[in-house]
């Protein structure tokens, strides 16, 4: 008699990342369960289908895609018939498995899998009774695994303040699981087989099985620098795309940088490999590793013991690389350097500094006892065998072994400056500025500014905007060139012209006397713009102008020209904003009372009420005598649609309300 | 059920034969359902307030004396509760029309009622029903309700009436197409359902058009349900749907009655139950007797509240600028300043006039 085999379905992938964590608790799990009998279903021309077949896992393949990113019909609709399908052929290799349990790593290739599970599941009112684990190896929940995390039984998440973000009980703490594969290996081993001398300083750079074009472009361009020292190698694994058709080619734009950079005798130091089989080899004979900050590197990399230069990538996914290697540098296991992007000089896909990264490594470079340090805290900041922990939870949810015990994983604090979007970054600086959260620091200034210049990088005009507006508040005085174009452009998109001058305004204090022909020259543009709030918005820069300026005779002339013609504007908010200016800076009362006078009987009131309140700033500037007010005013129709309702009862309210507070405190 | 009841015990032509007429039904449940509003509204707001049931700011913060804030929301379950249980009392229970419209009533306003509690829940205007789930909910009924009109076997409508557009000014059937019937069903549920949920924004700004809307299907429906008026106005002959103006009748009643609290300042707000219920309602009653575009004519505002919408969300948005200084087109007069009592007596006047426009076409044929 044949033993029963007991059956799980593994899915996930996309990347690599997602790939060999479900390998490893693969191989856990066949090491606990003999009779287990696993099936891989992944998507094809991705990581799994070449990761997978390697461990002799059957492969099967169903069709998933990502969330779109917009919120176009077509690519909705699109998203959705390729999910029916996904979800249909999942639904029928699970009929025909019937697996104990599913156990997903998360990313949209294990959508369909797990979704049909949960929805064969209710289906059949229980009868179908697969159980559904899935492992989040990120710090924040993806938005595909947020929505499986409701159709799953169990959630292992790699860091333990993830369990936060859950429903009660259902998330546990295991870990990143690590392909046992990756063993310690001897470093004068190592060293011999690579034909490196024992004493070298050897860097390991990688970015993952398809590359990084950051890490790739920072090694290749700082080579030259670093290789000077001549007991210096570099170990790169550029990486080569998957399918044939790619959008970068890791080990052919490095050759190619390295080949302009001319290195000569040293390129003998510069060992270029387009795909690494062997990583526990390189790992070993390694001094400091240059990685990107995904989970699966990070703990891999902490585990063997290596000081580390992470380069995250920013703006995607919550920033959840920045918030893991934040926390591994805070661990004192890691220098982290960031990737930007540099709009003011059109330089629009995000890299990392080379300057920056020659000095990080050199310096570490000279300084064994610090990267001795570094080696200890890394080893010690992932503990216990995560695999292991996801096995027995596992065989606990499928009736097949006991309760395991809970391990409390490492906890580590979230930065408030991650995670932002071009909204929720306005948001967040309007309150530090209004004073309700903690002021900012330097580290955090320096965040919001990359990412600022990330957004500004964007191809959509309404989130260069939103950066626009965070750079106002912020004070962000290095990018007032580029928002001076984008002002001064009468092609810009009219919400991206509108907020360049809002920012303008703001950032006009900030402004060096260089930019004064620039900033009047924009501010003159926007006046006539055909967008009417940015015509607005123009007008209110020019009392900040003209405050911090001063102006020529020439300039305010041209002003006034202007604003007198927006008087007339058919736009009421434009005809008030050029009431208002004109009044901070007029020093010819006459002739603006002669344009006032035109709008004494303006359908709109807020214009009018504009015009009370110029008045009150000409009195208050001395530029007008009360008796000349008063007999205008006497002009202006007083009559309006409009008044302001006041709920006296709730108005008591507040003051009991108030009251009851007050002596609270005291 | 007081009309089954009187008809049971008197029999047909028997006494109380008042109650067998259809105006006379209609006005008694108008009034039935206004004067259980004075009764009721009152306990029921406050009630609403006492269980969290209130309007709030987007942050926390305190009360404004010069807002709305804690304003009792979800006030539709009044209208609710006292126009269909007028219409429950007043209308014949065994009218598939009938039936049609208390499905579609209930449907909208369990819809409504859920999205508004999750707001509460929430406590955020952005934490009701999903975009997908809202459409999902009124494309499904209006699918529902095309199948009803377009079965034969169920359809209260005659076969050739059912799948045949009617266009105002135009005598007779313009063209019969049961496809296009069919989309075009599913379309004005929609519309309609989002339309009145677009244009709840002010004190008294929805439910007086849609009283208006009302009134004038009501009237058609009285037209179409009766053979002789049918002939003589040159409309094809529905039978039984003239007890569609008893059930307008009663959310007419409901309506009065609800704006009794919700006039400026309003005591309570409709919420999306309230809009929901309405405009599906509305839709419903205008499809069962298949004056559709009568119905898009006497809600104009409706159309001009969502036109409004959509042209600022979808194609400003798109130009990356506004077109209206603010949208729906309400708070575009409420950014140039004027008063909000001000703005909905002219869109009140306005719907009177589109209300009077769709009456006209009863004789300008």
């Amino acid at each position: 008699m044949t033993e029963k085999k007991i059956k799980f379905v593994f899915t996930g992938g996309g990347s690599g990342g997602h790939v060999s964590p479900a390998l490893a608790v693969a191989a856990e799990l066949k090491k606990a369960l003999p009779e287990a009998d696993i099936t891989y279903i992944g998507v094809k021309n991705k990581a799994e289908g070449t990761m997978v077949p390697k461990v002799g896992i059957p492969l099967k393949f169903v069709k998933s895609t990502p969330l779109p990113q917009g919120k176009s019909p077509v690519s909705l609709l699109k998203f959705a018939m390729t999910m029916f399908f996904g979800l249909s052929k999942a639904a029928l290799l699970l009929l025909k498995i019937r697996p104990a349990a599913v156990f997903a790593t998360g990313g949209f290739v294990s959508a369909p899998t797990v979704f049909a599970a949960w929805m064969l599941r209710r289906a059949t009112f229980g009868l179908f009774r697969t159980r559904i684990m899935i492992h989040e190896s990120n710090t924040d929940l993806g938005k595909m695994n947020r929505a499986a995390a409701k159709a799953a039984d169990k959630v292992a998440v790699s860091f333990s303040e993830t369990i936060r973000h859950l429903p009660k009980n259902k998330g546990f703490f295991s870990g990143y699981p690590v392909r046992s594969s990756i063993s310690m290996q001897d470093r004068q081993e190592a060293r011999n087989e690579l034909g490196i001398p024992e004493n070298a300083f050897v860097i390991f750079a990688f970015g993952g099985s398809q590359g990084s074009r950051t890490i790739n472009r920072v090694l290749a361009n700082s080579a030259k620098k670093l290789l000077e020292d001549s007991n210096t190698y570099i170990i790169h694994g550029a990486g080569r795309p998957f399918g044939k058709t790619y959008e970068y080619h890791g080990f052919n734009d490095v050759s190619g940088i390295l080949e302009k950079q001319n290195l000569g005798d040293a390129e003998k130091r510069y060992i270029l490999r387009d795909f690494i089989d062997n990583m526990g080899l390189y790992y070993a004979a390694s001094d400091l590793l240059v990685i990107r900050a995904g989970a699966g590197s990070i703990v891999e990399v902490c585990r063997q013991g290596k000081p580390s230069v992470i380069i995250p990538i920013s703006n995607i996914g919550n920033d959840h690389q920045i918030g893991n290697a934040r926390f591994i540098e805070r661990a004192g296991a890691a220098a982290v350097i960031y990737e930007r992007t540099d709009p003011l000089n059109g330089i629009n896909i995000a890299f990392a500094d080379a300057d920056e990264f020659c000095e990080t490594v050199s310096k570490l470079r000279g300084d064994r006892q610090k990267l001795a340090g570094m080696s200890e805290a890394a080893k010690s900041i992932f503990p216990g065998n995560p695999a292991e922990i996801i096995v027995k939870n596992l065989l606990y949810l499928c009736r097949l072994g006991g309760k395991p015990a809970e391990i409390k994983g490492t906890e580590f604090v979230n930065d408030r400056v991650l995670g932002l979007n071009s909204t929720t970054l306005e948001k967040f600086l309007q309150k530090t500025k209004s004073g309700a959260g903690k002021p900012l620091e330097t580290d955090e200034v320096k965040l919001i500014k990359n990412k600022i210049d990330m957004l500004f990088s964007s191809h959509n005009p309404v989130i260069r905007a939103r950066a626009c507006r965070s750079s106002g508040i912020l004070g962000y005085a290095e990018v007032i060139p580029l928002i001076i174009r984008y002002a001064a452009d009468r092609n810009s998109a009219p919400f991206l012209s509108r907020d360049a001058f809002s920012a303008l305004k703001q950032l006009t204090p900030l402004c060096g006397s260089d930019k004064r022909t620039d900033l009047f020259n924009a501010i003159v543009s926007g006046l006539g713009n055909p967008y009417y709030e940015t015509r607005f918005s123009a007008e209110r820069c020019i009392p900040a102008f003209a405050g911090h300026f001063g102006t020529n005779d020439a300039e305010l002339g041209k002003f006034m020209e202007t604003l007198f013609k927006n008087m007339s504007d058919r736009c009421f908010e434009v005809r008030m904003d050029a009431v208002l200016s004109a009044a901070q800076i007029s020093t010819d009362t006459e002739t603006l009372l002669n344009h006032f006078s035109k709008l004494y009987f303006d359908a709109v009131w807020k214009v009018r009420m504009a015009i009370f309140q110029a008045f009150e700033i000409l009195i208050k500037r001395g530029a007008l005598d009360k008796k000349t007010a008063a007999a205008e005013i006497d002009r202006i129709l007083i009559t309006s649609n409009g008044y302001t309702t006041e709920y006296e009862l709730k108005k008591e309210y507040n003051s009991v309300m108030e009251l009851i507070s007050r002596e609270k405190k005291s | 059920m007081i009309y089954a009841i009187f008809k049971s015990v008197f029999g047909a032509g028997g006494g109380f034969a008042v109650f067998r007429y259809l105006s006379s039904r209609t006005l008694i449940a108008f009034v039935t359902a206004f004067f259980l509003s004075l009764i009721i509204g009152r306990p029921l707001i406050n009630a609403l307030y006492r269980h969290g049931f209130r309007s709030f700011e987007r942050s926390y913060g305190e009360i404004n004396s010069q807002k709305k804030t804690g304003t009792p929301i979800m006030g539709g379950i009044l209208i609710f509760i006292t126009g269909i249980g007028s219409a429950l009392l007043w209308c014949d229970l065994t009218n598939r029309f009938i039936l049609a419209l208390l499905a579609s009533a209930v449907w909208f306003a369990v819809f409504g009622a859920i999205d508004d509690y999750k707001k509460i829940k929430g406590r955020d205007a952005d934490a009701g029903l999903s975009r997908f789930a809202k459409y999902t909910v009124q494309i499904l009924f209006g699918v529902m309700l095309a199948v009803f009109v377009l079965t034969p076997a169920v359809s209260p409508l005659p076969a050739d009436v059912a799948n045949s557009f009617q266009i105002p000014f135009f005598k007779g059937f313009v063209f019969s197409s049961t496809v296009l019937t069919f989309l075009w069903i599913v379309f004005i549920i929609v519309y309609s359902a989002n339309a009145v949920n677009f244009a709840d924004g002010m004190d008294g700004l929805t439910i007086v058009p849609s009283v208006f809307v009302f009134a004038v299907i009501g009237v058609f429906a009285y037209i179409v349900g009766n053979k002789i008026q049918a002939q003589h106005l040159l409309y094809e002959y529905i039978p039984k749907s003239g007890e569609i103006a008893v059930f307008c009748g009663a959310i007419i009643g409901a309506g009065a009655g609800f704006l009794w609290f919700n006039s400026h300042p309003a005591e309570v707000f409709m919420g999306d139950m309230g809009s929901l219920f309405l405009g599906g309602t509305m839709g419903t009653a205008a499809v069962l007797i298949r004056q559709e575009v009568i119905f898009i004519i006497a809600g104009a505002i409706f159309v001009i509240e969502i036109t409004s919408t959509f042209v600022q969300e979808n194609i400003g948005f798109r130009m990356y600028r506004r077109i209206l200084y603010r949208a729906p087109l309400h708070h575009h007069y409420q950014h140039q300043g004027m008063a909000e009592a001000k703005i909905v007596t002219r869109f009140w006047i306005v719907s009177a006039i589109m209300a009077a426009l769709a009456l006209i076409t009863i004789k300008f044929r």
